[in-house]
């Protein structure tokens, strides 16, 4: 298996331009930070006016406004928190089929959002999901430990199977989750049930979950992959001789996801899926920004 | 193309194997997918029977190779406008071999051959035929120029004479209808008439030649019938059993040296000189109770042909005239009561001669205790029964009772022919006896042969004795009625003379001829050129003929019991006259002008469907392997 190749500095350099995206400070989230959101705060960066009340402070009159209008206007600047962002990367052996593009896929883009919430000065910290004892980096909040967590990434191979729901019950205890941003990384080809349960186990932490499918086109597609014999499930070792039309096994799997789209939009989780044909650069710079995940 | 080839339908049956195989294969087949997750329910519904088959590239490579190596079994042919197709026709008879210190005309003939191989154009195609024997040396019209030259770089003359019209036929016929040129390399002059389509180099020159043009045994029949009835045989030789016929072809005198290697005896040798054109008979005296190979060499000067100059005559083999003491078979057949009486009378004089009547009306009456073989010499005044006699006959013609006599003076003796040999003694005959019926040879029934006697009466040239010989076969039309004068001893002469040569018949196979090896038991049968090539040939039992006897020398014989050994000469007139030669080229006058349709030419696909198998597999082979790669 060859390593995670670097990724190239004239890239990370074009990601610079984006922020993670927060919808709702939650709790966990801590004040004072530099992320700047759209809340009346302390901070130095200006946000709107607003008519003055009696109570507000006399020190945030724009006496220039009032010399012209002849009416008290108060500044109102934007709160600055600083986020927690654990980039959470499915590491179990369906990450490795149908080609080991994906998960270095999977890597890279975990690489990107890591290196996007250090240039936006959060904390951040790479943890994969897979069989074993949990493996987390330590939280980095500065542009120089990126290069740490490239090499890192460096010695991870996907393989075996974990339970998504019985991982994310551990985690969120030895890792201690609370608040901030979950970035999850699947290709959530597991039980429906157990993406459930991972899920509201976060959203009990108050975790503002983002989950990224990753996905070849092969297996939205499988009448392509599956060219007949005995399927066999890279996890649980699971033989079944597949003899079905195509339009079944894709509708199967569009039903899959659809399914976890739909539990995602009811909890307020962003769900993408990103396939493995659309450029990292484009679903970066693009489809994320639309889908809020980043601006 | 077949398309009901029984191979090609037999080979379309693998392609259901084929399939079979690859379903099977893909059954068998483990894929590791990601998660059967998505698949939960239809897991639970139970598979149904595969009902299409999963293939990839290799299927389609592999099913292509099938359907090709099918097509090929097939034997397809391409139907296009025809190329140019050119029967060439090579001259190999044995004349081709002739020269005097330079190359031969075979060889500046084949060196013609490869030129023009070299310069045709890529379509055109040539079928060759070798004129001697007659053998199509391609089956089919050819393009390819290696193949072309490497049937003619093979190509040899051979020892025995040829034909160019025969070959032309077997051409057209192996062509498949009438070629659009014909080229013939021969060293005959170009023919009188000859079509634009055809080109005949001709690479033949005068050259000097002597030959032996034909050997006889000469036993004397008895002693009372020779020339003077002194007990002298002819021509002063008295030990004198083999009459040796050499012939000069060229326009100047040749002093020649004939010698005769005798077994366990002193070689014989004669010098003599011919004149230009001039044919000899010269009789070599052997000592008596000679048995084995007798070898007759020619030497002279300036000589164009060696295979001409030498013979071997086996003597003392069974026959009926091999030795002095055996006894000579004569059948005698006639209507006529006088004419029987009096030939019996005469062959009763010599005691050598055992013949016995053969009559419808009364059965055969052996007189000297033997039976009527198969080759006995028949006597009869029969024309049917002569040109139905397989062997050696003479025929004597009827003649009215009738007849005036004639005065017949100054006979005349056709000097070319083998026969005057024996005939030379009659050169100054005055009698008078009775002429034949017509002085018109063509008129008389049964009469065949050239006249090789005449008698002059009544200032008009009147044909008395026709001679004959077709394949060893011997035959004599006496016109002369022994009825008329039956005690004339001019008469008498040429009856036993001519009885003489009819018994001195070939004793030996000139090439061309089969040779007869007697009883083989079934078998493999090694047969020993004289060119050292071996043959095997599968015998079913019996006589055991070989027919392809093209050279001149030994041929042996090896199967169960025994080995036998036969010699081949080389005794052709026309072929060693290289100073005079007439064509034997002719035009097929049942040769078609070529239409549109036949016009259209056959080029086989076989190759080519094999070689785009072969690319078709190493594909394959490229692809698997790629794949086994990356599956690594």
């Amino acid at each position: 298996m060859p390593a995670i190749t670097p990724l190239d500095p004239a890239f990370l350099s074009r990601l610079e331009t984006l922020r993670l995206a927060a919808r709702r400070i939650q709790w966990g989230a801590r004040l004072g930070g530099r992320f700047p959101i759209n809340r009346r705060g302390s901070s130095v960066e200006f946000a709107d006016y607003a008519q003055y009340a009696p109570g507000d402070d006399i020190r945030s009159i724009d006496w220039n406004l009032y010399a012209r209008l002849d009416r008290l206007f108060v500044k109102l600047y934007k709160e600055e928190i600083e986020l927690s962002v654990e980039v959470v990367i499915d590491a179990t052996a369906s990450m490795g089929l149908p080609t080991r593009e994906k998960f270095a896929r999977a890597t890279h883009l975990g690489l990107c959002l890591a290196y996007i919430g250090l240039a936006g000065r959060h904390q951040v910290r790479l943890s994969w999901m897979r069989p074993g004892g949990l493996s987390a980096t330590s939280w980095c909040t500065r542009r120089v430990a990126f290069d740490r967590l490239e090499r890192f990434t460096q010695d991870v191979v996907p393989g075996g199977q974990v339970t998504m729901g019985e991982w994310a019950r551990r985690a969120v205890a030895a890792l201690r989750m609370h608040g901030g941003q979950v970035m999850w990384l699947s290709d959530c080809l597991t039980p429906p049930a157990e993406f459930f349960r991972a899920m509201h186990l976060l959203m009990i932490k108050r975790l503002e979950i983002r989950v990224i499918q990753v996905l070849s086109p092969e297996e939205l597609q499988p009448a392509h992959l599956f060219r007949g014999g005995v399927l066999v499930d890279s996890e649980t070792g699971r033989t079944h001789e597949l003899n079905y039309h195509p339009d079944e096994l894709a509708r199967a799997v569009g039903e899959h996801n659809e399914q976890l789209d739909r539990f995602c939009k009811r909890n307020g989780i962003l769900f993408v899926q990103h396939r493995l044909d659309e450029p990292l650069e484009t679903f970066l710079l693009k489809t994320l920004t639309a889908r809020g995940v980043l601006e | 193309m077949h398309l009901l080839s029984p191979l090609a339908l037999a080979w379309l049956c693998s392609i259901p194997a084929l399939i079979w195989l690859w379903r099977y294969a893909t059954s068998r087949r483990q894929i590791r997918i990601p998660s059967l997750v998505p698949f939960e329910r239809l897991l639970r519904r139970a598979p149904t029977h595969r009902t299409r088959l999963l293939v990839n590239w290799l299927f389609w490579l592999q099913l292509a190779c099938l359907l090709l190596a099918a097509l090929a079994l097939a034997e397809p042919v391409l139907v296009g406008h025809s190329a140019r197709t050119t029967l060439v026709i090579i001259d190999t008879s044995a004349s081709m071999q002739a020269s005097v210190g330079g190359p031969s005309a075979f060889g500046r003939a084949k060196q013609e051959l490869l030129t023009r191989i070299a310069r045709k154009e890529p379509h055109e195609r040539m079928v060759l035929v070798a004129s001697a024997p007659v053998t199509p040396l391609t089956r089919e019209p050819l393009s390819d120029e290696v193949q072309l030259r490497g049937l003619v770089q093979r190509l040899s003359p051979s020892d025995v004479g040829g034909n160019l019209a025969l070959a032309g036929r077997i051409g057209r016929a192996v062509v498949g209808r009438e070629p659009d040129a014909i080229l013939i390399l021969t060293d005959e002059p170009p023919p009188l008439h000859a079509d634009s389509a055809v080109e005949v180099r001709s690479f033949g020159s005068a050259l000097p030649n002597v030959a032996i043009v034909g050997a006889d045994l000469s036993d004397p029949l008895c002693v009372p019938a020779t020339a003077s009835e002194t007990g002298e045989p002819p021509n002063g030789h008295p030990s004198a059993r083999l009459l040796v016929t050499v012939q000069n072809f060229s326009d100047e005198e040749q002093p020649l040296r004939l010698s005769a290697r005798v077994p366990d005896a002193q070689d014989v040798a004669h010098t003599l000189t011919l004149l230009p054109q001039q044919r000899e008979t010269i009789p070599v005296s052997l000592p008596g109770g000679i048995e084995g190979p007798v070898t007759i060499r020619v030497e002279t000067a300036r000589d164009a042909l060696a295979v001409d100059n030498q013979l071997i005559v086996s003597l003392a083999r069974e026959g009926r005239s091999g030795g002095a003491g055996q006894q000579i078979p004569v059948v005698l057949a006639s209507e006529r009561p006088e004419v029987s009486q009096v030939i019996g009378r005469w062959l009763d004089a010599c005691p050598r001669i055992a013949w016995h009547v053969m009559d419808a009306t009364n059965p055969p009456t052996p007189r000297s205790g033997a039976d009527a073989p198969a080759d006995s010499i028949l006597i009869t005044d029969q024309a049917e029964l002569a040109a139905s006699w397989p062997s050696t006959s003479m025929m004597i013609a009827q003649h009215s009772s009738g007849s005036p006599r004639l005065t017949l003076t100054h006979w005349l003796i056709d000097s070319s022919h083998p026969i005057t040999s024996y005939l030379e003694p009659l050169e100054s005959v005055v009698t008078a006896l009775a002429p034949p019926p017509q002085s018109s040879v063509g008129g008389l029934v049964g009469a065949s042969g050239e006249p090789v006697l005449w008698a002059v009466s009544e200032d008009r040239k009147v044909p008395l004795v026709l001679a004959s010989e077709r394949q060893g076969t011997r035959r004599v039309t006496f016109l002369l009625d022994p009825t008329a004068t039956p005690n004339s001893v001019p008469l008498t002469l040429v009856f036993f003379n001519s009885l003489r040569w009819l018994a001195g018949s070939r004793r030996f196979t000139v090439t061309g001829e089969p040779l007869t090896f007697g009883f083989v038991e079934p078998g493999r049968v090694r047969i020993e050129r004289p060119d050292g090539a071996v043959e095997w040939r599968d015998h079913p039992g019996g006589i055991f003929r070989y027919e392809a006897t093209d050279r001149t020398g030994r041929y042996r014989v090896e199967g169960p019991p025994r080995a036998i050994e036969r010699t081949v000469n080389f005794v052709h007139p026309i072929e060693s006259n290289t100073m005079t030669r007439s064509s034997t080229w002719s035009a097929d006058p049942s040769a078609e002008p070529t239409t549109d349709a036949e016009a259209s030419a056959r080029y086989p696909m076989v190759h080519w469907l094999l070689r785009l198998m072969l690319i078709i597999l190493v594909v394959e082979w490229w692809l698997y392997s790629r794949k086994g790669r990356h599956e690594t």
